[in-house]
Order: structure tokens, then sequence, then C-alpha cells
């Protein structure tokens, strides 16, 4: 058996042509070569921005996702699974630590885990008897990624699958100082927002010849190529290039986690050509403008955002469909579980569109989880309220290990964990306050039965403001009920405001 | 062969004006991006990132400092070596100065990276830098003001050498395994 290291992959990678050699490569692979280990193998895989409100699965009316509906026949589908967080930086964290904003404070925009809590991260628990890989798209999430390098045997760098001459990534060059180097050195064509060196950055920029004929429309991408902080891709490459990772991975000896965090269907919405024009048109409600919207789009806009976005998610279903069915036929789920999921959603009403917003509606923290277990044969739908928080705690317990009392998460139900409508799930945004000091100005949603309640801390001009919804019976959030039920607000207000004040205690005291 | 490189105090005088443009640059987009930084970074991290990019741009410095060298070593002793400060200080300030514009641009409309624009804005650098250089020594008032502000500016050496070896020697100690 061979080890395969980093370089030894990213060797077959020198551009869109990687492709190709892979599909040349993958014939050798024998399903009937790979090894069925005592010790089952974990896959993440997390779409990025991918609201559970506009999957079909979930009983959206535009069929977007037909091959995940197909795939939940076998596995668990959780119904009401929340992020811990509106955005990549403190729902990915969350994820990864089990742990709500709050405590690992990564809330905010490249924001980084609490350093305490590093060794008890995925990647650290797991441990090394597991080959432990990591691929992001997202560079807020790859900042999880380079803090956990230690614990990780093989962390693919962001422009792996990208299309175009990519631009000099400082950081990979010390990589025994992986997240420092990042800040320094590779934020700065990529965000758009900032600079960093004078000259290296005008070198990258020069080199950028072939960036123009990415970023027109073409015949295969009516509305144009998807594009990520870091530059062109192809969505059928990343998938294939998994595909030939995880093919690759279960030839190894051990047993392996990989956590892959791809970009679609975030932001910007380009599907190809299939998938253009799919959907009728929707009737979707009007909704008041938030007056915490940062966006103040109009409605109109809104649907039509919404519209692309409804097929740009069943372009990355029908990839995920794909993927699904290689590792099925290729026997790699026959010993490994798999965990499909978002790190948040996105939202499209209120004037808002995306989610770098305070606001904390359904659309943006509701995202979908399906988790198939090897040799799983029906389906089982759960209903009651899970979060992001608790994918730590289910990997651990399916791995038999310990839990550490750290977390805040819980077992899934169905993999050591019960089903309980009363439990309270939060979601936390706080990107404007400090990561180092007590929240004085955040959105928090906490999820109990089928009622939530938002609090808006300390926003000026909204501020200590609360709204309360039954998300069962009220799906759209439009009947505000914090002033009509007074004695579930008052008691949901009380344990909110008490988890607020031990969290900001727990800051103080650490 | 040596013979043909400038003084040790005229390559001071021009290092200088590279240095500045380069390391004050650097110095005031790394104290634009603090306030972010310090929302979630320890003082030891952000100290690391300063000391990461001090020692990349002290790296640039050399870089534009190696190729003054090398248009002195292949140029003859008059035409460059002779009015070293001068040519170097106008090729210095015209060709960081433009770079330093074209990210001022990029700032306030982030969409020239996809245009056509930095091949052209490249050209024209180069043309800029070469024509200036060679016209700087050619008119006296341009030289006088030259020599001056390269003379002026070489007191920040005395900040800059050390910060840059400082940051230097953080980063080789950081990735020393």
């Amino acid at each position: 058996m061979s080890t395969l290291s980093r370089r030894d992959f990213l060797k077959l990678f020198p551009g869109i042509s990687a492709s190709l050699a892979l599909t040349s490569l993958y014939p050798s692979l024998d399903s009937a070569l790979l090894p069925v280990s005592d010790t089952p193998n974990i896959i993440l895989l997390v779409l990025d921005a991918m609201s559970a409100r506009n999957l079909s699965l979930y009983g959206y009316a535009r069929e977007t996702t037909p091959n995940l509906s197909c795939f939940a026949e076998r596995a668990t589908v959780y119904h009401s699974h929340y992020a811990a967080g509106n955005f990549t930086s403190p729902a990915t964290a969350s994820l990864l630590t089990g742990m709500y904003p709050w405590s690992h404070r990564a809330m905010n925009i490249k924001g980084t885990i609490k350093r305490s809590l590093l060794e008890k991260n995925l990647f650290a628990l797991v441990g090394p008897e597991y080959f432990r890989t990591a691929f992001t798209q997202n560079m807020l999430a790859d900042v999880f990624l380079r803090q956990s390098r230690a614990h990780i045997e093989m962390h693919l760098p962001l422009t792996t699958f990208h299309l175009n001459e990519k631009p000099i990534l400082v950081s990979e060059e010390f990589q025994a100082d992986p997240l420092i180097t990042s800040y320094a050195f590779d934020n700065p064509i990529v965000s758009y927002s900032m600079l960093n060196t004078l000259l290296l950055n005008y070198w990258n920029v020069l080199n950028w010849t072939n960036l123009k004929q990415y970023s027109a429309q073409s015949d295969d991408y009516p509305y144009g190529t998807p594009f990520n902080t870091y530059n062109y891709f192809h969505n059928d490459v990343v998938y294939e290039g998994v595909k030939k990772l995880v093919l690759r991975l279960a030839e190894q000896q051990k047993p392996f986690l990989a956590y892959f965090h791809l970009y679609s269907p975030h932001e910007p919405y380009v599907p190809r050509k299939e998938f253009v024009d799919i959907f009728a048109d929707l009737d979707i409600p009007t909704k008041w403008e938030h007056p915490l919207s940062t966006g103040k789009e109009k409605f109109s806009a809104l649907l039509g955002y919404r519209k692309h976005y409804d097929e740009f998610i069943a372009n990355v279903d029908s990839e995920v469909g794909f993927l699904l069915h290689a590792l099925d036929r290729e026997g790699i789920l026959k010993n490994t579980y798999l965990f499909i999921l978002a790190d948040h959603g996105q939202l499209f009403e209120r004037g808002e569109h995306g989610h770098l917003t305070p606001l904390m509606y359904d659309p943006v923290l509701h995202i979908p989880l399906i988790v198939y277990a090897p040799g799983q044969k029906t389906r089982r739908d759960v209903f009651s309220p899970t979060s992001n928080v608790d994918i730590l705690p289910t990997i651990l317990k399916i791995l038999g290990k310990d839990i550490p009392a750290s977390i805040e998460g819980k077992p899934l139900p169905g993999f050591g964990g019960q089903e309980d409508d009363e439990r309270s799930v939060f979601s936390i945004e706080a990107k404007r306050n400090s990561a180092l000091l007590p929240l004085t100005q955040a959105s928090i949603s906490m999820i109990k039965g089928h009622k939530k309640l938002i609090y808006y801390l300390g926003y000026p001009g909204y501020e200590d403001s609360f709204e309360l919804y039954d998300v069962q019976d009220d799906i759209e959030e439009l009947n505000d009920l914090f002033r009509k039920d007074i004695a579930s607000a008052a008691i949901m207000k009380e344990e909110l405001l008490g988890a607020l004040v031990s969290s900001n205690h727990a800051l103080r005291t650490s | 062969m040596l013979k043909r490189l400038p003084s040790s105090k005229d390559i001071a005088s021009v290092y200088a004006v590279i240095a500045f443009m380069i390391q004050i640059w650097t110095v005031q987009v790394l104290f634009g991006q603090l306030p972010s930084w310090s929302s979630y970074l320890n003082v030891h991290e952000i100290l690391s990132v300063f000391a990461y990019r001090i020692a990349e741009s002290f790296m640039e410095c050399l870089l534009v400092l190696g190729v003054l060298l090398f248009i002195s070593l292949i140029l003859p002793p008059r035409s460059f070596r002779d009015v070293f400060v001068v040519r170097g200080t106008a090729f210095a300030m015209c060709f960081l100065g433009s770079i330093i514009l074209f990210w001022k641009r990029f700032e306030s409309d982030p969409g020239i990276l996809m245009a056509d624009y930095t091949q052209t804005w490249t050209v024209g650098t180069i043309l800029l830098t070469v024509l200036s250089s060679h016209a700087s020594a050619k008119i006296e008032a341009v030289s006088d003001f030259l020599d001056w502000v390269s003379d002026r500016i070489t007191v920040f050496l005395y900040l800059l050498i050390p910060l840059s070896l400082v940051s230097f020697i953080t980063v080789l100690i950081r990735n020393i395994r």
C-alpha cells in the first residue's frame, strides 16, 4: 500500500489538464482492490451557502435536488438542521469544533478559532490513526484548515482545481507557518479589498493574462464561469478531482477522514447551460424590508437572484449525484459515513441578498443535512432541531471516541443521540464584535421546538430588539409573535439572555 | 567590473529612496489592515504578520536596487554610474510611484484588473521610467532636486534597515523547524 502525500496529489493537478490526467488514471482503480477496513472512513461534503429552503429535498416548489432526494432514500435526513452562524467563518468553525461562535470566537470575516481549542477540533480529535485530508475553495474556511494543519496529513491549497493561471500563494512556501503567512500575503488579489505587497502583487496581476476569457459569458456558462475569491473553476473538474482523491484515499492502509468544503452554490450563481432557465416563476410573498437590511435590494431583483441561485443548486446537485454514484459504484460507501451539509444558507428577502447580514431568518440558517451510514438501505427522517455543532460529537461517537465536555453539540439522533424537540439550538452573528471581547453587538437566534427567537443586540437604532416566529406554522416568518405569545417569548428570552451572559462570563474568566 | 558600481554612499542614497517608497507604502497598508486583525489576532500574531510583510518588502527593495546596479554594470560609467543617485532616484520614484498609483486606482476600482489595463499600465510605467531616468540628469534643476531628495531620505535608513533586519530574522526563526 502506498502513502498518498499532498505533493503526490498536487503533481496531478497542473491546471485544467489535471482532470484529463486523472481520467486516464481512473480505470486503473479497481473497486475489488479497495480494502474494507474495520474502521469506517468519514467524508464531509460541505456545500457553501446552500439553504435547505431552496432544496426540493425539503419540499421546495422548484425541483432543484433530484439527486440528493434520490440519495436520501437510503440516508438519514435532518429536517430542522441549523447553521451555528450565518456566514462561513463562524458557521464552519462551529462545524469543526462542535462549539457555538461565542465559544470558538471565529466570528469576524477571516476570523480564527480560539487557539486553546485547536487541540479539540475535528482533525485533532479524530486523531492520527486516520489519514486526515482537507480541501476548501473558501478562503475563510481555509483559515481553519491552516490553523489545524498540524493535524491534517493532506491539506490541498485553495487553488487546486482552478482553471486560470494561479496567483502566487506565498503562504504555500512557508509550510511551517501557514496561518500567519496567509494573513501576510494571500489576501490581496483575491478579496479585492486589501493590498499586501507592492511588486509581488503586481507581478501576480500581470500573470492574469487569461482571466478575462473566463470572466466573459460563454456558450457553456451563459452567466459566466464559476468564480470564488481565488479565481475561476468548473464544477465538473472540481467534483472529478474530489472523486479521484477519495479513490486514492481508499487505497491507503489507514482509514481516512476527508473534509471537502466546496464553493458552489455560493454567489455568483453561474450554472452550466443545461441548468439555465429550467424553472418557472414562483409565487413568493413580499416581505417588509428589515431596518437592519444592508442590501436594500428591490423585490424583483431578489426574485431574479433566487432563480439563478436555484438553477445553480440544480447544477451542483447534478455534480453531487455524479460523485455519489461514483463512490457507490467503486464500493467506497460500503465502509464510509458520508455527511452532506452546508455551512450556512442564503437570503433573498426583506431587502437582503446573501449572507453577510445581521438578519437571522431561516433561509440563511436552515441548512441541509443528510447522513449516510455504511450499508444503510432505508430512509430515516429526523424533525427535531439539530445544529452543525452536532457534527463533531456525532463523528466522535461513531468512532467510539470520547466527546470532550467543552463541546456544546450532541450526537445526532440516529447516531447515538436522541430526538429532543425541546432542545435549544443557537445561531450567532457577531462579525462587528471583537472576538477578544464580550458580545455587545450581535444577532442571536434560538430555536426551541418549532419556535424561533431572534435577538438583535447593540445595533444603533435597533437596540435590544426581539422577534419570535413559529417556523412550523409560519414558515415564511411573517407573523412576529413576540408581543402575542408572551409566555413563550418570556421563557425563551430568559434562556437566550442567560446563555449570552454565560458565554460573556466564560470569555472574561478564560 | 566592480569599478562600474557606484560608491556605497550613492548606493545607500538610492536604496533609501527605494526603501522609503516600498516600505512606507507597506507600513501604511499594514496600518490600514490593523483594525480588522486586532479583532481576532493577538499581538504576537499581528507582529508576526508585520515581520513577514516588512521582510518581503525588504526583498523587493533589494530586487529594485539589484536592477539598478545591474544597469550600472552594463552601461558606460558616464551614463549611469556617475549619475547614479540622480538617475537611480528618478528610476525609483517613477517606477515605484507608478505601481503605487496603480494600486491606488485599484482600491477605488477593482475592475481594472479585469480590463487589459495592466499591460498598458506596465508599458507606460517602463517608458516613463526610462525617459525620466534619462532626462533627469540632463536638467540641472531636476538633478539638484533628486540629489536633495535622496540626501534627505537617507535618514530613514536608520529606521528602515534595522526594521528590515529584525523582520527578516523573525521570519527565519519562525521557519526553523
